[in-house]
């Protein structure tokens, strides 16, 4: 009975002792400040912690420390979704511009102060779009990033190709040659990995960048009516020959299909010729095939014109950080942004220099060089700040696989075009689910 | 006598509401309330991340059953509990009577190695499958292909991936229901088999009419619960389908779509109906198994 | 507590066929996540697949044990889940046999409105119980981690379900003879109950050790993470890193296990019905 008694008496006091163990630890009275940041991008967490923290300490003494608390993006948006409205929030946050929308819109972000607003002005100014909303600018891009491809360098000289291809067209015809099958037919190796599905904005994402832009199209367009309310940008012929490419890759060239092995881990284990992917797959690509001979280049040129997207990382102050932290947590964010802490980024993430002033590509290693080189056609495009964005992204990329396995399609210049007036519905929907909508 | 019975009818009544009191005022803090807050919010149209609401009656519900996503997760939803519940539960009675009747040696050794797929967590575990059935490396295509059979795109199309998620829920269910069988088992009094033996009943005689009946409480027990378990499946078909690498659709199901319109579209509204309909479907079910066990 | 007259016929044996089958699916993919746990990232995705890896890597154990968090993320699983467990088994213990062998105004009410509160997916009313709990003032403590999960409806259903069995004649006998309720409770129903007890204490610290949405929401500092938020964090983000998360998968199993491993003895040794006499 005794030892019960002591059993029950150590029970209760595991649970009587957070009680006093889990308050508040700042220590009212003592200068010490500690500044929290939460982000989603585990490359950024050593940049954070090993340059950015110590210079910025070295600053501001009586600051002891910024944590990191990182979290993966599903887990992130989750905890983004709780922690905004009941006000339990880091200093500062680091949240991509797509995802950041709708806690934007809704107010949970301080607008920046001229201090931010003044380096804001020397990045390039397509970025200035993805934190710019009713008159006002909130947050600051910490990490921005494009799109560009991966080529096997191997592969190539083994299939006779001597010139990174710099049009679309020449694209599919090296990964046409690229393509491997084996006795059965199945693909071994595909010539250019297709993002068929598996998290749905992220198929969109590269729709939209791979399908849609270089056609000149985009997923929205702005209402010429009525200004910051949109509607589907592709329901016409750039649509079409998106929609009409994508499907000649899979069931006419055949340069991929629905089993393969996919993205940059098919890349890094030569299980792909071509890959398209942001430039910091560059350090997945080196650790898991360190022995892989690629390049990097611009995005080729489509139909109608050449473009990538450039999609952020910004830093923000939540509306409901503690006030006492608040002037820091913007000290903090003008360091990381400013153009010093940059260089630093872009050498270790190969991350894009958002300063007009300097050349994005000198900071990268040299199989990257080629992917930074803008050249002079390409069109870069930012996410404007609207509410509809993601669930427009989410829906189009829920329904484009199953459109993408209709072999039959690839034959049928009508049902593609009913397709894409169905792609164009899905996002129209969106819109209007957000009041956003308009012809 | 009398007054001794009310004696003993007024002690229990102090112990029932000793007990029940305090666990019903927590029910209805941790439970009731949230749950009666979600079925109010379901009437509302309103963002996760906003406080402005308005009313709007049974907008949501017409909503989501007029969506095609919505009926593709139930349908997703039902097939893989009605083949994850019958086959556990089968597999579950099979192996905890191997187990208890243990006529080879070392049955207690293979109790605990069936119930070890218990307790690993559901996200390696489907990994560890899909790793298995992956179209390019997995064993089993492997082992069909030994056997001169093509190899099969388990994973990348949804009329085809359900049966490796069924796989997993069984996998991790059967020692579940093994372990809870088995104690039910236990618990089938020795004398009503002696003297059944005494009559001379066969095997199956005595499995039909004395070991069935009398797990009759834990095999409705267990179908329930792992029924309501699976109505809410979710890792293992998120898992399984999700990722850069797999290619195809994700396989939705109810649980995903109540997330995504909650956590991705912060449509609280719709996420709260959608959870309506489900309690409305699963409760149902659970009615007519109860009902059908007591005849 | 074995069968005394024994005929095992040919079918008996047949049938322990369909057994080692089942066994052996049980059994390999953990045999497969074991060998893997043990593999470099170049050779989990080697071509031919070797089976068992060619030297025994253990960077992947290294990198858990080495994270600087790691004894904290364990810590506050064990606290979480030992607790809820205690506290969880001690309340359904209760409440079940209440509703199994009592009978009083509003029980049926009582208890359909325990068994609906499963049916609700917990994703759904997590919002709500969310703003209770931080306004208890609970976010980075154990309280807020426990609070949801000391109730439990699966194990009042599950004990309800099981104390039904015990004979209506046992208890009465025990109370003509003068027990009070507290005494018959503790002296004749919890160790008729004990293989049930076990497999619930098990079940439901089970449940706990792999809760992972609740402690992701309460805790916005990484001392209060648990252990299976805290191995996630180690996965890389382009790629699954199968070595470390079936590592650590492994670590995690480790105190499941050995709980379970401790009561079995009571799982299989629970007192039959008729091993007592009334």
């Amino acid at each position: 009975m005794r030892k019960k008694l002591l059993f029950l008496l150590l029970i209760v006091a595991i649970m009587v002792t957070p009680l006093f163990a889990g308050g508040d630890s700042e220590k009212a009275g003592s200068k010490e400040v500690k500044l929290t940041l939460w982000n989603s991008s585990q490359t950024m967490v050593e940049w954070y912690d090993e340059v950015v923290t110590p210079a910025f300490k070295e600053m501001y003494p009586e600051v002891t420390d910024v944590e990191v608390l990182y979290l993966p993006i599903q887990d992130f948006v989750k905890k983004l979704a709780v922690a905004l409205p009941s006000g339990d929030v880091p200093d500062i946050m680091e949240i991509e511009d797509s995802w950041a929308t709708p806690y934007l819109t809704a107010g949970y972000f301080d607008p920046n102060t001229p201090e931010l607003n003044r380096i804001l002005d020397q990045m390039r100014p397509e970025l200035k779009n993805t934190v710019t909303y009713k008159g006002k600018t909130y947050g600051v891009p910490v990490a921005p990033f494009h799109e560009l491809f991966f080529y096997n360098l191997d592969m190539m000289a083994e299939a006779g190709i001597t010139e990174i291809p710099d049009t679309m067209d020449e694209v599919i015809q090296a990964a046409v040659k690229m393509t491997k099958r084996d006795a059965t037919g199945k693909i071994e190796r595909s010539g250019f990995s297709m993002r068929l599905g598996g998290n749905p904005s992220g198929t969109s994402q590269k729709f939209w960048v791979l399908g849609l832009l270089p056609n000149g199209v985009d997923i929205w367009e702005e209402s010429k009516t009525q200004p910051g309310k949109y509607h589907a940008g592709f329901d016409n012929e750039g649509g079409y020959n998106a929609l009409k490419m994508y499907l000649e890759m899979l069931y006419k060239y055949e340069v991929d299909d629905f089993a393969s092995m996919k993205d940059t881990e098919a890349f890094a284990k030569e299980r792909t010729a071509i890959n398209m992917r942001e430039p910091s797959a560059a350090v997945s690509i080196e650790r898991q095939g360190p022995n892989v001979n690629w390049v990097a280049a611009p995005m080729p040129v489509g139909n109608v014109r050449r473009a990538t997207f450039l999609i952020t990382l910004n830093l923000y102050v939540p509306k409901d950080s503690p006030k006492a932290n608040k002037d820091l947590a913007r000290k903090y964010i003008e360091l990381a942004t400013s153009e010093k802490m940059q260089d630093n980024n872009a050498i270790n993430r190969a991350g894009f220099h958002p300063y007009t002033s300097v050349d994005p590509a000198s900071f990268v290693q040299d199989r990257l060089k080629p992917g930074f080189a803008m050249p002079d056609d390409m069109h870069i495009i930012t996410v404007p700040v609207h509410n509809a964005y993601d669930m427009a992204q989410v829906k189009l990329g829920e329904a484009l696989p199953n459109i993408l396995k209709k072999a039959e399609l690839v034959n049928d210049p009508e049902g593609i075009k009913r397709e894409v007036a169905y792609l164009a519905s899905l996002v129209n929907d969106a819109y209007a689910e957000f009041d956003e909508y308009a012809e | 006598m009398n007054i001794l019975k009310n004696k003993q009818q007024r002690t229990d009544f102090i112990f029932v509401m000793s007990v029940l009191i305090p666990i019903m005022v927590l029910f209805t803090i941790i439970r009731f309330i949230p749950i009666l807050q979600t079925f109010g919010v379901s009437f509302f149209k309103k963002s996760m991340i906003r406080p402005e609401r308005s009313f709007i009656g049974f907008e949501n519900y017409t909503y989501i059953l007029k969506d095609k996503e919505f009926i593709r997760s139930l349908m997703n939803t039902l097939f893989i509990s009605f083949f994850s519940v019958t086959l556990s539960v089968v597999f579950g009675l099979f192996l905890a009577m191997q187990v208890n009747n243990a006529i080879i040696k070392g049955m207690k050794f293979w109790q605990a190695v069936l119930f070890i797929p218990v307790i690993v967590s559901m996200v390696p575990s489907t990994l560890m499958w899909k790793m298995l059935f992956d179209y390019n490396f997995g064993v089993v295509n492997y082992v069909l292909n030994v056997i001169g059979l093509r190899s099969i795109d388990w994973i990348n199309n949804e009329s085809i991936v359900r049966w490796p998620i069924v796989i997993v829920g069984i996998w991790k269910e059967m020692g579940y229901n093994m372990m809870i069988f088995f104690v039910g088992l236990k618990a089938v009094p020795h004398e009503l088999y002696e003297s059944a033996d005494i009559d001379g009943a066969t095997k199956s005689q005595k499995l039909w009419y004395i070991t069935l009946p009398q797990i009759k409480p834990i095999t409705l027990f267990i179908t329930v619960m792992s029924f309501i378990k699976f109505i809410k499946v979710f890792t293992q078909a998120f898992v399984m389908t999700s990722g850069s690498q797999s290619s195809g659709n994700i396989f939705k199901t109810l649980v995903y779509y109540i997330y995504q319109q909650g956590f991705t579209f912060h449509s609280m509204g719709r996420a709260s109906a959608a959870s309506m309909v489900l309690l409305i479907i699963v409760f149902v079910l659970t009615w007519f198994q109860m009902r059908l066990s007591k005849d | 507590m074995k069968m005394n007259v024994r005929r095992n016929t040919g079918v008996d044996y047949i049938l322990l066929i369909p057994f080692f089958l089942l066994v052996f699916v049980a059994i390999f993919p953990l045999f497969w996540m074991l060998v893997t746990s043990f593999k470099t990232p170049e050779e989990f995705s080697a071509i031919p697949l070797t089976v068992f890896p060619v030297n025994w890597f253990k960077g992947n154990y290294i990198k858990i044990f080495t994270d600087r968090y790691f004894p904290r993320y364990f810590l506050n699983s064990v606290v979480m889940a030992s607790v809820v467990t205690v506290v969880a088994v001690a309340s359904s213990t209760f409440v079940g046999y209440i509703f199994a062998k009592f009978k009083f105004p509003g029980k049926n009410i009582f208890f359909y409105a325990i068994l609906i509160t499963i049916m609700v997916p917990f994703e759904s009313f997590i919002v709500p119980l969310f703003g209770f709990v931080r306004n208890m003032n609970a976010m980075n403590s154990y309280w807020g981690l426990i609070f949801p999960s000391v109730i439990s409806s699966f194990g009042i259903f599950f004990i309800r379900q099981n104390m039904e069995q015990i004979p209506d004649a046992l208890l009465e006998a025990a109370k003509i003879d003068g027990a009070g309720n507290y005494y018959t409770f503790f002296k004749i129903v919890v160790p008729l109950s004990i293989s049930a007890i076990s497999v619930l204490s098990i079940l439901l610290f089970l449940i706990e050790w792999s809760s992972y949405l609740w402690p992701l929401l309460i805790a916005t500092k990484r001392e209060w993470f648990v252990l299976e938020i805290g191995l996630t964090l180690l996965q890389d983000e382009y790629f699954i890193d199968y070595g470390v998360m079936m590592a650590g998968c492994a670590v995690a199993m480790i105190p499941v296990f050995i709980l379970f491993l401790f009561f079995r003895r009571h799982i299989m040794d629970g007192i039959a019905m008729t091993g007592i006499k009334g």
